[in-house]
C-alpha cells in the first residue's frame, strides 16, 4: 500500500481529476482539433481504444474522451481507496459530480456512477475482466429462442474478430468448456487453475451431474504484452495496481505510438452535420473554458451504453428533431443490463477465500436451455466469497485482540457462488433526456428508465434453485440467496443503439455504421440487440475491431 | 505511531516496533497524507499529556486503551476531513490496521497469507488449508 495521497484523501466532489482527485490537470495539455483528421473517436474506453489502434497505422486518428487521463502511478492509491470505508466506489477512479449527473425514473433504480468509469481507459479501469463470447444462439434469439431480435450477423460473422480480441485483450483460457461455442485456437494463455474452493464445489457438482468449467481471464496468467502476470493483489475490481488486469489504456498507448492523438477531458457536447448526412464535426468543450469542433471524415461513437444514445439525443437538429441517427426512434430504447443472481453460506471448514478478485470456474451447462420463458443464464463459483479481513479491520469498534477474535471469527469459511441472467430488450426500458437538471457543461443529463420482465426474474429463481442445490450438497449452510427481490445489475449497460438489418428497426446496421448518417459509426454494447448472459466486453472488442475494419475500406474507397 | 500500535495490535503480533518503522518509512513520503499522519499522532501527543501527564509512548497499556478511546477514535468513521476523533481512526488507527492486516505479518494472524493489498502471487487461492 502506498497511501491515499498520490490521489488526495477527498471523496469525490466534482467532475473527474476537478475533484483533486489527482489525475493530471492538464493545465498545459493543447486539447485543440488536430487538423485534417480522418476518424474522430468520441470514447477512450476498450472499444474507442482498439478502433483507434487498428486505424492509427493508416490514418490521423484522435479520441477525445470526457473524463481525465489517470496516472499510472496512482494506482496503489486508488488500491487503497478501493479498501478503506471512507471511499465510495465511485471515488475510486474520481467518478460524480456535476459531469456525471443523472436521473433515474421508472421502478427499478440504476446505480449509474458505480457501473462506469470515465477517463482514458474507460470502465475496464474497474472492471473484473471476465471475458466469454456469446454462444450462437444469443445471436439468434428470435428464431430458437422465441423472444427477441435476432441480431443482422451470426457468430460466425464475429468469430474470427473474438479470435482477435482474445489476443488484443490478453485471454487466458482452456478449451474444457464444452458448452462453450465453437473456436479456432487455444486462447493466448493457459487458464488461471482453479482455486481451492473450485475443488470443494467440484466434489458437490460430480455428485449432482453438473459440470464444472475454466473461464476465461483478460488477466495475464503469464508474462503477456509487457505486462505482469497477476500478482495477487486481490482488488481487480475496481483496480489492478499490476497492469496484469487488461484495460483499454493498453490500446490508447499503442495508438499514441502509431500516431494517434487522445485528448483528455475534451467532452463532447454533441455532433455537428451538413445537408448530405454525415457527420462533419464533433463540438466539444476543455477545462478552461473554450469551445472547439473536430472536423473528420469519419466520426465513430464509442461512449457506453448510456453516453453514446444521450450524445446522439444532444446533436438533435432541424434535419434531426428527434436526435442525430435516430429515423428509427429508438435511440436510448432497449437498456438491458445483466441480472444478478447469487447465494452463499458457510462451511465447517476453511474455504481460502479473498486471496484473488476473480473466478476460476464456471458453469454453461444450462446456458443454451433459454427457450421463450427462461433467459439464458450462467454460474459462477467465487473465490472471494464473504467478508475481507482488512475491510473488516477497519470498520469496527475495536482493536487489539479483541479484533483479531472478530476476524478469525468472521473470515475463513464462506463459499458463494454468482450467475448472470439475460435481460430482454424492452422499449420502457430506455436512456432519455433529463427535463430539468443539467450537467457542468448545461447539458440535459441522462435519464435511465430500467425495467426488468418476468422471463429474467424467472430465471434468477431457477438460477438460484441450482446454486442452493450446489451448496446444499457441498454441506454449506446457506445464509443468503440473492433472488428476483434482491438481484442488481452487473454494470454492462447495452441496447440502447440496437443493430438491426432494417432501418425502421434500429439505430446502427449490421456494420455498426448509423443507418442515417453514412459516416458516422458507433463502436460499443449500446448496439447489442439481444444481450445474452456472458460479460459484454469481449464482443464489444470483436464488433470494434469490426468497426475499424469497416471504416479503414470506406475511406480508403474514398 | 508504534505506541499506539502496541495498543491495536493483538499481542500476538510480534516485531512491532520494527514493522511499524517500515511502515512510516514508505508513508512519511512529504505527502499530504504523510502530513495528515503527523497532526494526528501530535493530536494524540497533545491529548496524552493534557490528560495524562505523560507522552504516549510513557503511557501503560491500559491508559493509550483509554486515551484512544477517550479521543474516540474506537467508535468514529475514518475520515481525513472530519472530527479529531475521525482524523485520528483514519490516520492513526486505521492507517496501523491497514498496514498490519494487508500484509502477510497480520494475514497469517488471522488465516489468509495473501490479503488484499498485498501483491503474494497467483498461487496461494489454489492451495488448500496448512
Amino acid at each position: 500500500m502506498s497511501g491515499a495521497e498520490s490521489v488526495g484523501d477527498g471523496r469525490s466532489s466534482g467532475a473527474g481529476s476537478d475533484a483533486g482527485d489527482g489525475a493530471d490537470s492538464g493545465d498545459d495539455v493543447d486539447r485543440t482539433p488536430v487538423p485534417d483528421a480522418d476518424v474522430c473517436i468520441v470514447g477512450a474506453g476498450p472499444a474507442g481504444a482498439l478502433v483507434a489502434d487498428r486505424l492509427a497505422d493508416d490514418h490521423e486518428v484522435v479520441v477525445l474522451d470526457a473524463g481525465p487521463r489517470f496516472d499510472p502511478r496512482d494506482r496503489l492509491a486508488r488500491q487503497e481507496r478501493a479498501i478503506r470505508p471512507f471511499y465510495d466506489r465511485p471515488d475510486v477512479w474520481g467518478v460524480g459530480g456535476a459531469r456525471d449527473a443523472h436521473e433515474n425514473a421508472g421502478d427499478w433504480f440504476y446505480p449509474l456512477n458505480h457501473a462506469r468509469v470515465k477517463g482514458v481507459g474507460g470502465s475496464t479501469l474497474h472492471w473484473q475482466g471476465m471475458v466469454m463470447r456469446l454462444h450462437e444462439d444469443d445471436f439468434n434469439s428470435g428464431t430458437v429462442r422465441g423472444v427477441g431480435p435476432d441480431w443482422p450477423i451470426d457468430y460466425a460473422d464475429l468469430r474470427p474478430y473474438y479470435a482477435e480480441a482474445e489476443r488484443e485483450l490478453g485471454v487466458a483460457g482452456a478449451s474444457d468448456n464444452p458448452y462453450a461455442p465453437p473456436r479456432e485456437e487455444p486462447h493466448p494463455m493457459p487458464a488461471f487453475e482453479p482455486s481451492y474452493s473450485d475443488s470443494l464445489f467440484a466434489e458437490a457438482c460430480e455428485a449432482l451431474g453438473i459440470d464444472m468449467h475454466s473461464v476465461p481471464n483478460a488477466r495475464n496468467s503469464e508474462p503477456y504484452d509487457e505486462r505482469s502476470p497477476c500478482v495477487g493483489y486481490g482488488t481487480c475490481q475496481p483496480v489492478c495496481p499490476s497492469g496484469a488486469k487488461y484495460d483499454a489504456t493498453v490500446h490508447v498507448e499503442r495508438a499514441e505510438e502509431k500516431g494517434a492523438t487522445v485528448i483528455d477531458r475534451a467532452s463532447v457536447q454533441s455532433l455537428d452535420h451538413d445537408d448530405e448526412d454525415r457527420v462533419t464535426a464533433a463540438a466539444y468543450a476543455t477545462p478552461d473554458g473554450a469551445e472547439h469542433r473536430q472536423g473528420a471524415e469519419a466520426f465513430v461513437v464509442a461512449a457506453g451504453g448510456v453516453e453514446t444514445p444521450r450524445l446522439l439525443l444532444l446533436s438533435a437538429s432541424d434535419r434531426y428533431p428527434e436526435g442525430l441517427a435516430n429515423g428509427s426512434g429508438h435511440v436510448g430504447e432497449f437498456f438491458m443490463d445483466h441480472l444478478f443472481a447469487g447465494a452463499g453460506g458457510t462451511l465447517d471448514e476453511p474455504t481460502r477465500q479473498n486471496h484473488v478478485g476473480f473466478y476460476t470456474s464456471a458453469c454453461d451447462q444450462f446456458y443454451d436451455e433459454a427457450d421463450e420463458t427462461q433467459a439464458p443464464f450462467k454460474l459462477e463459483f467465487f473465490n472471494y466469497a464473504g467478508p475481507s479481513p482488512i475491510e473488516m479491520a477497519l470498520s469496527g469498534d475495536d482493536w487489539g485482540d479483541p479484533l483479531l477474535e472478530r476476524l478469525r471469527d468472521g473470515y475463513g469459511n464462506h463459499v458463494a457462488m454468482g450467475g448472470l441472467v439475460e435481460q430482454l430488450p424492452d422499449a420502457e426500458s430506455r436512456v432519455t433526456l433529463a427535463d430539468d437538471r443539467t450537467d457542468d457543461h448545461g447539458n440535459p443529463v441522462p435519464q435511465i428508465e430500467w425495467t426488468v420482465g418476468d422471463r429474467a426474474l424467472d430465471t434468477i429463481e431457477r438460477a438460484n434453485e441450482i446454486q442452493v442445490e450446489i451448496l446444499e450438497e457441498l454441506g454449506a449452510d446457506v445464509e443468503w440467496v440473492a433472488g428476483p427481490d434482491a438481484t442488481g445489475p452487473a454494470y454492462h449497460h447495452m441496447g440502447t443503439t440496437r443493430m438491426s438489418a432494417d432501418p425502421d428497426a434500429g439505430v446502427v446496421d449490421a456494420d455498426c455504421r448509423t443507418h442515417d448518417l453514412e459516416n458516422c459509426w458507433i463502436a460499443s454494447s449500446s448496439v447489442f440487440p439481444t444481450s445474452g448472459a456472458m460479460n459484454p466486453t469481449l464482443t464489444i472488442a470483436a464488433l470494434a475491431l469490426r468497426v475499424a475494419d469497416d471504416v479503414d475500406v470506406r475511406l480508403s474507397e474514398a | 505511531m508504534t505506541a499506539v500500535a502496541r495498543t491495536v495490535y493483538p499481542e500476538a503480533a510480534s516485531g512491532i516496533e520494527s514493522f511499524v518503522d517500515g511502515f512510516l518509512d514508505g508513508r512519511l513520503d512529504g505527502s499530504a497524507h504523510a502530513e495528515g499522519i503527523r497532526a494526528a499522532v501530535a493530536e494524540v501527543e497533545s491529548a496524552a499529556r493534557s490528560w495524562y501527564d505523560a507522552p504516549v509512548a510513557e503511557l501503560p497499556a491500559a491508559e493509550r486503551d483509554d486515551l484512544l478511546r477517550e479521543l474516540g477514535a474506537d467508535t468514529a468513521e475514518e475520515n481525513p476531513h472530519g472530527t479529531t476523533a475521525e482524523r485520528v481512526r483514519y490516520y492513526v488507527v486505521n492507517d496501523l490496521l491497514l498496514a498490519l492486516y494487508a500484509s502477510p505479518t497480520g494475514g497469517e494472524l488471522v488465516g489468509i497469507e495473501n490479503p488484499q493489498g498485498y501483491a503474494g502471487g497467483a498461487e496461494s487461492y489454489t492451495r488448500g488449508p496448512p
